[in-house]
């Protein structure tokens, strides 16, 4: 028994679909570092009740954001953009928070670059607010070492964890607390192609929370053994069949995982593979779940690649769904390399 | 301790009957008790309890081929304990402790306590004699034993610290300056043959109560989830490979607080030899290497293991086979 919806509700639930496959599906993962965030912010005095909490999200940290502020009495502003759905923006409202929109990308760094413009100046007038800082905030991925806890608990050891790449947090940061006992485990991340994250250039995405068109502080490039780019066709099809095979009714970023995650069990059967689920697929039914709109968006896909292309430069990609061979590199020791080799 | 009157007046019946010489017995009521000691610990850090309050806690590495036994009869002068031998005062403080939670009133006695354990080198000799002296005194005041968390209570009262072994052949997540268990891994450790060794030779010992204890950050509270977790798989599943590598982690965070001589080169020696992992007392100064007893090729690394530690210095080793043979 629990006594408040987010401590219900944190944990994921852990589900075998193949002897060495597994997804780790949260009901809203970033229930987790929001929690972490807020309750360490609560012992070092930062914060009580009565206290304003402005953060820039566009998605699922704003909702965690909204039902832990909500719980906990704090007055919450998001920062948002017109990406952000209706019905996400109707229960953070429901909930007590206030979404400021903002309405014009900025130069340097589109949507995410203007609603941290527009942060800062809510920061600039009242300096007492809190700000979590998703992106750049250590505590983020530290929320993490919860889910290696569990993940051991349950699974014991662990030799593969698959995840898409949103701020960096949960892989950099399960990864880092499942590596304490096991160096050698691999983290395969998974990114858009029109996102700046892994170094491409930035573009128009129709997956939220998947991508970046800012670099986070909170992303180690070094923590990747392997980057795969899904494209959107790729990524709403992967949903699909998650739910259709496995009936697991979840969000792009976590068929876009499973894609991969499936991808790397079926190349190496003996590694205990895990993917992260981060959230529920009822925020897509419109559109991922809904082939009118993937038609009328010229997303739709019957049937996947099933393999990658490998390159050695992220940028030589150009086919749904490629990937370099990271080998924990840093962006710059990866994004420098000269030769362009396709195949 | 419910019966606390109950007991207090068969014990007083007891007294006056040897006082007048009109007891039926042949000699003066006594209790023995023993207790075994430890040999460090597989994890030791700071975690949530399930109120969400972080406490210092540990798990400890029971050590069978180290016991302490006590004796303990009533009588004496006054409400006075006498300990043999003088200076285990700690045991003579749990004694009047048990004595007055036990009957509600204080009786006097005598109490001999002999143990096989080394002091200072952070292996457990005054818990195991705390133990030990509760038990016996128990014995000797009550019908029923004290449980392993009774005795946790007490002995946490009688000497700041203790360890976990009074919950063998249990294990559990100990908060030792409490006396509490934080987490109840319901189990034994599986069946493990650890090498033992002082990392410090020279035998300079260590107050180990007296020793600041860690200062842990945030980083640190959260490395230690993982550690849990992994903990709890390896003994629910029986998988010391889980558990060597979680003692191996820890020892690794403890070497920024109580750092161990050649520290660097126990780990190598940990892929060297083929072992599980390498733990450490917490608080002290002795050492490890895990290994697994099923192997047929344990006895020679073990035999490797002692050459390559002569190298460093360590001449004395023990073997100690943890899960088979704990018993209070």
């Amino acid at each position: 028994m629990f006594d408040a919806v987010d401590e219900a509700t944190v944990m994921p639930r852990l589900i075998r679909l193949q002897p060495n496959l597994y997804v780790a599906a949260f009901f809203l993962m970033k229930l987790l570092p929001a929690q972490y965030i807020l309750s360490e912010a609560r012992r070092e005095g930062k914060i009580e009740p009565g206290a304003h909490v402005i953060e820039s999200t566009s998605g699922t940290f704003g909702l965690a954001l909204a039902i832990l502020c909500n719980r906990y009495g704090y007055s919450l502003t998001l920062v948002s953009d017109p990406i952000v759905s209706d019905s996400l923006r109707q229960r953070m409202t429901q909930l007590g928070a206030k979404v400021d929109i903002v309405t014009q990308p900025s130069e340097w760094g589109g949507f995410q670059g203007a609603r941290l413009e527009r942060l800062q100046r809510y920061l600039d007038v009242e300096p007492g607010a809190f700000w979590p800082a998703q992106y750049s905030n250590p505590r983020n991925p530290a929320a993490y070492a919860a889910i290696a806890e569990y993940l051991h608990s349950t699974i014991g050891r662990i030799d593969c964890l698959v995840g898409s790449v949103g701020s960096g947090g949960s892989m950099c940061g399960t990864t880092k607390y499942l590596r304490l006992t096991r160096p050698g485990l691999k983290s395969v991340a998974v990114d858009h192609p029109t996102s700046v994250l892994f170094g491409r250039p930035d573009g128009l995405r129709l997956v939220r929370g998947l991508g970046n068109s800012i670099l986070p502080e909170n992303l180690d490039h070094s923590c990747f053994d392997e980057v795969h780019w899904l494209d959107s066709g790729e990524t709403f099809l992967a949903s699909r069949e998650l739910h259709e095979r496995y009936g697991i009714f979840m969000g792009a970023t976590t068929g876009a995982a499973y894609r991969v995650a499936e991808h790397y069990v079926r190349h190496n059967p003996e590694d205990v593979t895990v993917f992260l689920g981060p959230d529920e697929g009822y925020r897509y039914e419109g559109s991922a779940y809904n082939p009118d709109w993937l038609k009328h968006q010229g997303v739709w896909l019957e049937t996947s690649t099933n393999e990658p292309t490998n390159v050695t430069c992220p940028a030589a990609g150009d086919s749904p769904w490629f990937t370099v061979n990271w080998q924990r590199r840093s962006l710059p020791a990866v994004t420098g390399v000269a030769s362009r080799d396709e195949g | 301790m419910k019966r606390a009157n109950e007991v207090a007046a068969n014990v007083i019946n007891e007294v006056e009957g040897r006082a007048t010489g009109t007891s039926a017995r042949a000699g003066p009521k006594r209790g023995v008790g023993e207790a075994i000691g430890h040999h460090g610990e597989i994890l030791q850090g700071m975690f949530e309890d399930d109120r969400a309050e972080r406490v210092r806690a540990l798990v400890t590495l029971p050590n069978g081929n180290m016991v302490s036994r006590a004796t303990f009869e009533l009588g004496g002068r006054g409400t006075a304990i006498e300990v043999e031998p003088a200076w285990k005062v700690k045991s003579a403080a749990a004694a009047k402790l048990a004595i007055r939670e036990l009957t509600g009133l204080d009786f006097g006695g005598r109490l001999r306590v002999s143990n096989s354990i080394p002091p200072g080198i952070g292996a457990g000799s005054s818990t195991s004699d705390v133990a030990a002296t509760l038990r016996a005194v128990s014995r000797t005041v009550s019908d029923a034993d004290l449980s392993a968390n009774q005795i946790a209570l007490l002995a946490t009262e009688a000497e700041t610290a203790c360890d976990s072994t009074m919950f063998c052949p249990g294990t559990v997540l100990f908060a030792h300056r409490r006396g509490l268990v934080v987490e109840d891994f319901l189990r034994p450790l599986p069946a493990m043959t650890v090498l033992g060794f002082d990392t410090d030779p020279t035998r300079q010992g260590i107050d180990t109560l007296g020793m600041k204890m860690p200062e842990y950050d945030w980083r640190d509270i959260q490395a230690f989830r993982p550690l849990r977790g992994l903990l709890r798989y390896g003994i629910w599943n029986n998988c010391i490979e889980s558990i060597g590598r979680v003692a191996t982690v820890s020892s690794e965070i403890n070497q920024r607080f109580l750092p161990k001589q050649n520290f660097e080169r126990l780990l190598e020696l940990i892929n060297q030899l083929g072992a599980t992992g390498l733990q450490v007392a917490h608080s002290g100064s002795i050492a490890g290497l895990i290994f697994d007893p099923s192997d047929q090729s344990t006895a020679m690394r073990l035999r490797e293991g002692c050459r390559y530690l002569s190298e460093l210095g360590v001449d004395e080793t023990s073997v100690i086979n943890v899960g088979s043979t704990d018993h209070g």
